[in-house]
């Protein structure tokens, strides 16, 4: 079935999503909307604990044990991945459609294996059975991602290499599976601005190369006005706002989205210009009603 | 170190009626004539040239007795090593997977009461059982490995709950790490995200531990040989410590210290080989801990 | 002008010794906390109540046993289990039970005595260790490892070989190699005291560091001493018994149950009462102290992912 460039790919509605906890139930999503196209980077955007992560492991079903999903759906070209058994989704959804990298490097790699073994991993899964055509393709997998002298990376072992090769090292690995959906869960946080730099490079030609559709998590605005085509703003467990890159920095509509555009401090600003939201994000055991964003909004009060 | 019992060996040996000169016969043959610290001189160099004395018991070089017995106690411990990995392993893994449910605690219990069955209880029981009452296995002596089959698990059992209750941790502290949250993305079965990422890692402390463990092994095989009848070096030095043959003694003492060195040593290389983190000059510092 | 006084340390209390007391008071909070935890582990109760019965029958064994277990009967020997001799006869004809029952004594008397002796050892070293740090500190602790990596067993057997085969040498021999973990534990205590509180400053003012051991350290390591006390039993009690085994120890016709096994093995094949039920005796003992010794761990770390 043939996705066009426009076409929506991810559609997740009215998710709520709650996580059981020893000190009561945390409503961690609370109806939530996003619709990820084919061909887009789609930038979503929140600080620490609104919900952004979460949202992406609903996706691939990785949560943990204590978490249960309240309603909502969320298609995969039409089929709904939350009424999918747990096999299914692993076979047909995991890596083969979608794919995810997440926000250490470090940790995310296997140290007990080289870099080659790992990448083989998925290509001997999505791309070919034969040994030694895999062990060629792991060779252009890194190379696609830019890494430097491919055949020597491969016989190395995660702690030899840097952060930012390492991170490059996971899209490889993911790239391999011949998804048709990235999602990316704060991938550059660990990583230096110049590393940074380099990795978005990196996205932004696969992009171009293989029509890649990416979920760039983040909290940096500015990593999200660089790369991204449309962004969706959340806010404790709640979307603020959605809008294209550009229309949402020259005028944002929802105060919690104004406040953050705005708190991004230019370099030839002072300190004095500095603006910030007043008051501190909600726990979300008892979040408030309605709108989450009203006690500290301005417009609100 | 054990000859401050001061016990005149040659006198107990050879009873009341000892001549003198049967007993200064006695010292010059066994290396006793000569002042104590003469002694241990002696037998340090005698140490290099492979001569490790007389035994006072046996009346034989020490050597002789202790190389007619290694291996025999060193299959013996082979076995033990085998069985408990194999179960320990195993039940370690299973209680991890089925975390928190029944199964999980049953093996914590059997574990338990595993490790509060001393060697002997134990190789006396299967012996009552397997041996007398069911016939399966022959009843003590040595006449192949199938004899040392039921020796091997009195030490093995006990030594599983060990090894089981560590895989068991270990396992539970490793799926929660990142790196299996991404071979699952990747789509990879059950089966590879649990064995091939999981327990690879999960095993590495275990190897250790084994490692480390081999003196312990090698007690629970002196106790198993004399319960079982079998002729190894164990055994060899348990008669040697009752009939206060210090000199058998101090041997095959020092030899257990270089099973024991050599377990360390081989702890650390293996931690080597399988962490790939670890390299031979931190890995020393690491064991230290 | 406030009553309290900003001394050097900027501290609000005016004495070492009242900064001790709040750290008692944390300490008893947090003692009541572990209690409450423990009690929850059923298994640990399970053991506690078996080691409160033994301790029971151990003081009151005259009254409990049957039989004088010195007592021989020549016209009865091994017999079967039967209303006169509950758990049967030995090769002597003495009554098993009353031998069990006067070895609990023996059993839990060496075990303690192994402890004590291990302790003693352990505890002192940890103190002087922690106390003192530095190189002092450094000795002691490879001192420590290498005695973790010696094997029991073999090391007791050795001494025993030095000392005789009676039962105070057994003590000692064993005492003389299990007490590294009282060592490790008390040494962590010293050092998580001397983080907390301002000893460290008052040693540097010049307290005689003897003075701060007893006063201060003792006192407050007490709970876990008996702590590691506790799970160092089931180690004493397996190589006491089995040190017993080899005929290296309490020596017969004293009642010893690891003795009683020994014997017991070598009629086994036509009589297995005395084995069983001696080895049963080991076990459930050993068994009691593992469960208490566990549900000890567990209260005082219950971030274990255990069951």
């Amino acid at each position: 079935m043939a996705s066009n460039v426009g076409s929506p790919l991810l559609e997740i509605k009215d998710l709520e999503l709650e996580f059981i906890t020893e000190e009561g139930i945390v409503k961690a999503l609370d109806g939530i909307n996003i619709t990820v196209k084919k061909g887009e980077i789609h930038g979503l955007i929140g600080e620490t604990g609104c919900g952004k992560s979460v949202t992406s492991l609903a996706t691939l079903g990785l949560l943990d044990n204590n978490a249960r999903i309240r309603g909502g759906e969320i298609l995969y070209r039409g089929i709904n991945l939350l009424k999918l058994d747990e096999n299914t989704l692993r076979k047909k959804i995991r890596g083969n459609e979608i794919s995810m990298i997440f926000q250490n490097p470090s940790t995310s790699l296997n140290p007990v294996y080289n870099i080659g073994n790992q990448v083989r991993e998925s290509i001997l899964l999505y791309q070919t059975k034969d040994k030694m055509e895999a062990s060629r393709l792991v060779l252009s997998e890194l190379d696609r991602v830019k890494l430097p002298d491919p055949e020597d990376i491969s016989t190395k072992y995660p702690h030899e290499l840097s952060g930012g090769m390492k991170q490059r090292v996971m899209i490889a690995m993911m790239l391999a599976c011949k998804s048709n959906l990235l999602i990316a869960d704060e991938p550059t946080t660990a990583l230096d601005v110049s590393i940074q730099a380099q990795f978005l490079k990196v996205l932004e030609e696969l992009k171009e190369s293989e029509d890649l559709s990416i979920l760039y998590i983040t909290h940096d605005m500015a990593v999200v006005s660089e790369i991204c085509d449309v962004v969706t703003v959340m806010y404790g467990g709640q979307i603020a706002e959605t809008a294209p890159v550009d229309v949402l920095f020259k005028n944002p509509s929802h105060p919690y989205a104004k406040g953050l555009i705005y708190s991004v401090p230019g370099v030839m600003q002072s300190i004095e210009d500095f603006e910030t939201i007043p008051g501190t994000v909600p726990r979300l055991i008892n979040p408030p009603t309605g709108c989450r964003f009203h006690p500290r909004c301005e417009v609100c009060r | 170190m054990l000859r401050v019992g001061g016990v005149d060996p040659a006198r107990r040996h050879l009873g009341r009626f000892a001549t003198p000169e049967m007993i200064a016969a006695f010292e010059a043959r066994h290396g006793l004539d000569v002042p104590l610290h003469m002694q241990y001189l002696n037998w340090i160099t005698g140490l290099f040239r492979g001569d490790l004395g007389i035994s006072i018991r046996y009346g034989t070089p020490v050597i002789e007795l202790l190389s007619a017995r290694v291996g025999l106690t060193f299959q013996l411990m082979g076995l033990a090593v085998i069985i408990s990995v194999v179960f320990g392993i195993t039940s370690g893994l299973i209680g991890a997977l089925k975390h928190n449910t029944w199964v999980d605690y049953m093996t914590t219990v059997q574990a338990l009461i595993w490790q509060s069955t001393p060697s002997f209880v134990l190789a006396v029981l299967l012996m009552l059982v397997f041996s007398y009452h069911l016939n399966w296995f022959p009843i003590g002596g040595y006449e192949g490995i199938y004899w040392l089959i039921l020796p091997a698990f009195a030490i093995g059992l006990r030594m599983q709950a060990i090894i089981a209750r560590l895989t068991r941790s270990s396992m539970l502290s490793v799926m929660n790490k990142d790196y299996i949250k991404t071979a699952k993305t990747k789509g990879l079965s059950r089966r590879v995200v649990i064995l091939k990422h999981g327990l690879r890692n999960a095993l590495i402390p275990v190897m250790t531990v084994i490692a480390m463990r081999l003196p312990w092994i090698f007690g629970g095989a002196m106790i198993t040989e004399q319960i079982f009848n079998i002729p190894g070096m164990g055994r060899l030095i348990l008669e040697g410590a009752l009939a206060r043959d210090f000199i058998l003694v101090q041997s095959t003492v020092m030899f257990i210290t270089i099973i024991a060195v050599t377990g360390n040593l081989l702890a650390d290389i293996a931690y080597t080989y399988v962490d790939p983190r670890i390299d031979l000059v931190e890995s020393s510092e690491e064991v230290e801990r | 002008m406030s009553d309290e006084e900003e001394s050097f340390f900027g501290t609000k209390s005016d004495t070492l010794a009242e900064e001790i007391d709040d750290l008692k008071k944390k300490e008893t909070s947090q003692l009541e906390l572990v209690w409450k935890r423990f009690k929850r582990n059923k298994l640990a109760l399970l053991g506690a109540g078996i080691i409160l019965s033994l301790i029971f029958v151990a003081i009151f064994a005259p009254f409990i046993a049957p039989y004088d277990p010195l007592q021989t009967h020549p016209d009865r020997i091994r017999e079967d289990p039967s209303r006169e001799h509950l758990l049967g006869t030995d090769q002597v004809g003495r009554d098993t039970l009353s031998r069990l029952i006067f070895g609990t004594r023996i059993a839990l008397f060496i075990g303690l005595l192994i402890v004590a002796v291990s302790g003693s050892i352990g505890v002192t070293l940890g103190l002087i260790a922690g106390t003192y740090g530095g190189w002092v500190d450094e000795i002691i602790m490879r001192t420590v490892d290498t005695f973790l990596s010696f094997p029991v067993l073999i090391f007791a057997l050795a001494i025993s070989v030095a000392l005789g085969t009676g039962l105070y040498p057994v003590i000692i021999a064993t005492g003389l190699i299990i007490w590294t973990e009282f060592a490790r534990v008390t040494r962590g205590e010293v050092l998580s005291i001397k983080k907390e509180t301002y000893i460290e400053s008052a040693m540097a003012i010049g307290e005689k560091k003897g003075n701060i051991i007893l006063r201060y350290f003792l006192p407050n390591i007490l709970p876990s001493i008996v702590v590691v006390a506790t799970i160092q039993m089931p180690a004493a009690l397996l190589y006491s018994a089995t040190l017993n085994f080899l005929g290296i120890g309490a020596q017969p016709p004293v009642p010893s149950w690891g003795q009683m096994v020994r014997r017991g093995s070598e009629f086994m094949q036509f009589y297995p009462y005395l084995a069983l039920f001696a080895s049963l005796a080991i076990v459930i003992t050993v068994l009691g102290f593992n469960f208490i010794g566990d549900g000890l761990r567990d209260a005082l770390d219950p971030v274990r992912g255990g069951s």
